[in-house]
């Protein structure tokens, strides 16, 4: 038995060795500062040096949750994520089956790279973009868009209704092209017999879509779906920050978690809150990955991460 | 399985020696380095022992100049031959990235030794302990502070009757109001030759002057002087307190703190903003508005901008936005805690030579020559003298404010400005204008008490957010105050307000008390 094992180890040294760097990088990177999760629970005092410091229980979650804020901010980060988690899958889904049924080569390389560019932007430039569309007095909108409509101007960034939908809008657009570049070469990497015979037993083109293209990238779908679940706490703070150009009157639709305590934390710099912050949401995200992999092993047990 | 659960103990208890490590390490640097601290006051005393090494910190608008290197090492010649120290890094960065960078330099462990605090952050490093008492420092090595800044003005260094910071020698009080084109109030025909720093304007003045920029171009006649400006602060006839949050009005003539957005003057002046915006007089975007004042007066958008105002700006402001420029103050010229706190050089903690980063800032504020080096560089080079008499320099043959390697202007940080050279075009008796601006105003009854956000920081943090979802809105007239500031008000005593009001009082009483 030992034996045996010890050949199958051997057997992989190499990969082993390739491993090392990785794991390295995580334990550096990712467990060793675990340890600062203490931080959260401590009135810190420099004088005392961290693991020195008081401890204050939960003392410094309580901003999180003191104010009704605290259910908006709540409400905004779920809310939004999983609407992005909803839109972006089926949207990037969606462009990756019609990538893959392009036939001229010129044409889907350019629609490839089109559709990554935004991914490639940062969200500072997207807020400006933003700014050149929505802006009250010279944006294109109000002054193209709306009176060739023959509509009135409209405040953009005074209207926190609008930003319901401007948001995910604003973030499909930058991520779809990146996500569907994965599922694409997930439909790649499908075996072209598969819909030889379907086209021999004549299936039209969408039911081959629905029954092999879909059903057999769908682990793809469910590793992807799975590990935004598992971020679904945490908020692209440049979308909720610089998009809306940090306007007050639209924080009830665009404050979520971590624009809350950015902002909150600004005039303090309280490092015992901000870790609060990071350490709530971490443990939430944790939580929500084991409850989401439950649901997946239960209902397709060949789908689940773990 | 039991194979299994041994190498998962032996990963767990390899990470525990790491981490064990890590933590031991961690603490060993804190006595070693204040272990050397005798070592490093034995050493100065020595002329003959290695200089200690300063790395110091102030906030630089524009970064460090070309030649600030060079500036530094004629510093350090000065240092090394009368202190034994040498300034061998600084943090020079704007003021936003100052203050985070600070925050983490002093939350880690890292080298800093003299610093300036900006008043938002400096109970907060008090509080923490983060900066060290300098009561025996100054006794020992700081005279020369005392005497040059005056102890009454030393005092909004203290908290709890300790010395943390110290403030610099500049102009220690304030007053505020809009500043101007100039060339556009000539071109609409309004007569501003009677408004001075001692002499204010009313707002209904300012109005009038507003439309008629707004009748006579097609500028806009007020913007905001940064992005997410909260107007009021910049007009402010009230002692702040820190924060803003729990002040007491009417410039601090009483000792009540209440809650500022409840005071009808608040309401008034939402009014009155609201008014203004809804007459076209401010920028329509003034909310997400994301230009400084100066891109918007020099890209030719806006007309004026508010701020606070001192003798010598309009003179300064009109050298930055190449044209010239006028100030019109709105309150009057009064002092508090808060205004001298903004600039005080603190010593850090993390400091490994505390000694001699008490002698430098001696050094600097007592030091002709220290002082003028690092306010305006070094003689030939960066300025000329012109007029020996009255202490006036310009630029050398063939150095303009585009070429000049050197031009930080901060010669309000630098220690004691009293003591730098004038510029030219700058009035020859500015700091004879600057003391008496100092002497003749009007003093909050709270000065001297520094706000420690401490025991409240729950509150501040929830507060905060109301206030930025609120105050530029309402402030800019974007919002209907009649509807909003109830909301908002609303808001605020949800997120508990009003225990930020009661703490300061608390604190403000014992101040009092102990006085």
């Amino acid at each position: 038995m030992a034996s045996k094992k010890l050949k199958h180890i051997k057997k992989y040294i190499p990969l082993y060795i390739m491993m090392i760097p990785g794991l390295l990088y995580l334990l550096i990177n990712n467990y060793l500062p675990m340890a600062g999760l203490v931080i959260a629970f401590k009135d810190v005092d420099y004088r005392k040096g961290i693991f020195g410091s008081d401890w204050i229980g939960f003392k410094n979650f309580e901003y999180l949750f003191s104010t009704e804020d605290a259910w908006v901010i709540t409400r905004n980060t779920m809310g939004y994520n999983i609407a992005f988690i909803i839109i972006n899958t089926c949207l990037s889904v969606f462009v990756a089956i019609l990538l893959s049924e392009m036939v001229a080569k010129g044409a889907k390389r350019f629609y490839q790279s089109a559709i990554l560019l935004p991914f490639l932007l940062s969200m500072v430039i997207i807020g400006y973009l933003g700014n050149a569309m929505m802006n009250t007095e010279l944006g294109f909108l109000n002054k193209s868009i709306l009176p060739l409509m023959g509509m009135d101007p409209v405040s953009w960034y005074m209207e926190p209704k609008l930003w319901v939908f401007i948001l995910p809008i604003v973030y499909a657009w930058k991520e779809v092209g990146y996500l569907s570049i994965i599922y694409y070469s997930a439909v790649l990497g499908i075996d072209t017999e598969y819909y030889e015979a379907a086209s021999l037993e004549g299936a039209t083109k969408l039911q081959q879509i629905y029954y092999i293209t879909v059903p057999l990238i769908k682990p793809v779908i469910y590793t992807m779906v799975l590990l935004s679940i598992g971020k679904i706490f945490r908020s692209d703070f440049g979308l909720f920050y610089h998009v809306p150009l940090n306007s007050g009157t639209l924080y009830s639709t665009t404050n979520v978690i971590d624009t809350y305590v950015y902002r909150g934390l600004m005039q303090l710099g309280d490092i015992g809150m901000s870790s609060a912050a990071g350490a709530y949401q971490a443990i939430v995200g944790f939580i929500f990955v084991l409850i989401s992999n439950l649901v997946v092993k239960k209902t397709s047990p060949d789908n689940a991460l773990f | 399985m039991l194979g299994k659960s041994k190498n998962v103990l032996r990963v767990l208890s390899l990470l525990i020696a790491a981490l064990l490590m890590f933590s031991a390490c961690g603490q060993t640097t804190t006595p070693s380095a204040s272990g050397s601290e005798p070592g490093s006051a034995a050493g100065s005393s020595e002329p003959a022992g290695e200089p200690d090494e300063l790395v110091i910190g102030f906030w630089a608008q524009s970064g460090v100049p070309t030649d600030y290197q060079m500036v530094i090492d004629k510093v350090n010649e000065i240092l090394i031959r009368d202190c034994n120290c040498k300034i061998v890094d600084s943090v020079a960065l704007n003021i936003g990235n100052y203050r985070d960078q600070l925050t983490l330099m002093l939350s880690g462990n890292e080298h800093l030794d003299a610093f300036v605090a900006h008043y938002a952050n400096f109970a907060t490093y008090v509080a923490k302990g983060q900066v060290i008492e300098l009561d025996d420092l100054v006794a020992q090595y700081g005279q020369d502070i005392v005497a040059a800044v005056g102890q009454e003005n030393l005092d909004a260094g203290k908290v709890g009757g300790v010395q943390y910071g110290l403030t610099t020698v500049r102009d220690l009080a304030t007053t505020r109001g809009f500043v101007f084109l100039a060339n556009v109030l000539d071109q609409v025909g309004v007569d501003y030759s009677g408004y001075d720093w001692n002499k204010k304007a009313s707002y209904d003045e300012i109005h009038d002057m507003l439309v008629k920029i707004k009748d006579g171009t097609d500028l806009v006649p007020m913007v905001p002087s940064s992005a997410g400006q909260k107007l009021y602060d910049t007009l402010a006839d009230f002692d702040p307190l820190g924060d803003a949050n729990g002040v007491i009005m009417n410039y601090g003539q009483g000792t009540e703190v209440v809650n500022l957005f409840a005071q009808p003057e608040y309401m008034e002046f939402c009014k009155r903003m609201r008014s203004w915006y809804q007459e076209g007089l401010v920028l329509q975007d003034a909310v997400t508005n994301q230009d400084g004042y100066a891109d918007a007066l020099k890209g030719g958008r806006g007309a004026s901008y508010t701020t606070n105002l001192k003798p010598g700006f309009d003179l300064k402001t009109s050298a930055q936005m190449a044209q010239p420029c006028k100030s019109i103050p709105v309150v009057d010229v009064y002092t508090a805690t808060t205004i001298v706190q903004t600039a005080q050089w603190c010593i850090a903690r993390n400091s490994v030579a505390p000694e001699a980063a008490m002698k430098f800032l001696n050094k600097m504020y007592y030091d002709e020559e220290v002082a003028n080096l690092l306010a305006w560089g070094i003689e030939g080079q960066h300025y000329q003298v012109i007029d020996e008499e009255n202490r006036i320099i310009d630029y050398p043959a063939g150095v303009t404010a585009e070429n000049i390697g050197y031009n930080l202007n901060l010669g309000w940080v630098f220690g004691n400005q009293f003591l730098d050279y004038i510029w030219n075009g700058d009035s020859p008796d500015l700091w004879v204008q600057t003391d008496s601006f100092n002497k003749n105003a009007m003093r909050s009854k709270a000065f001297g008490y520094s706000y420690d956000a401490t025991p409240v920081k729950t509150e501040v943090a929830a507060v905060t957010n109301v206030n930025n979802e609120y105050r530029t809105a309402l402030e800019f007239g974007a919002v209907d105050p009649e509807t909003a500031i109830p909301e908002f008000l609303a808001k605020l005593e949800a997120a508990g307000i009003q225990k930020i009001v009661d703490e300061k009082q608390r604190q403000l009483d014992e101040f009092l008390a102990s006085k």
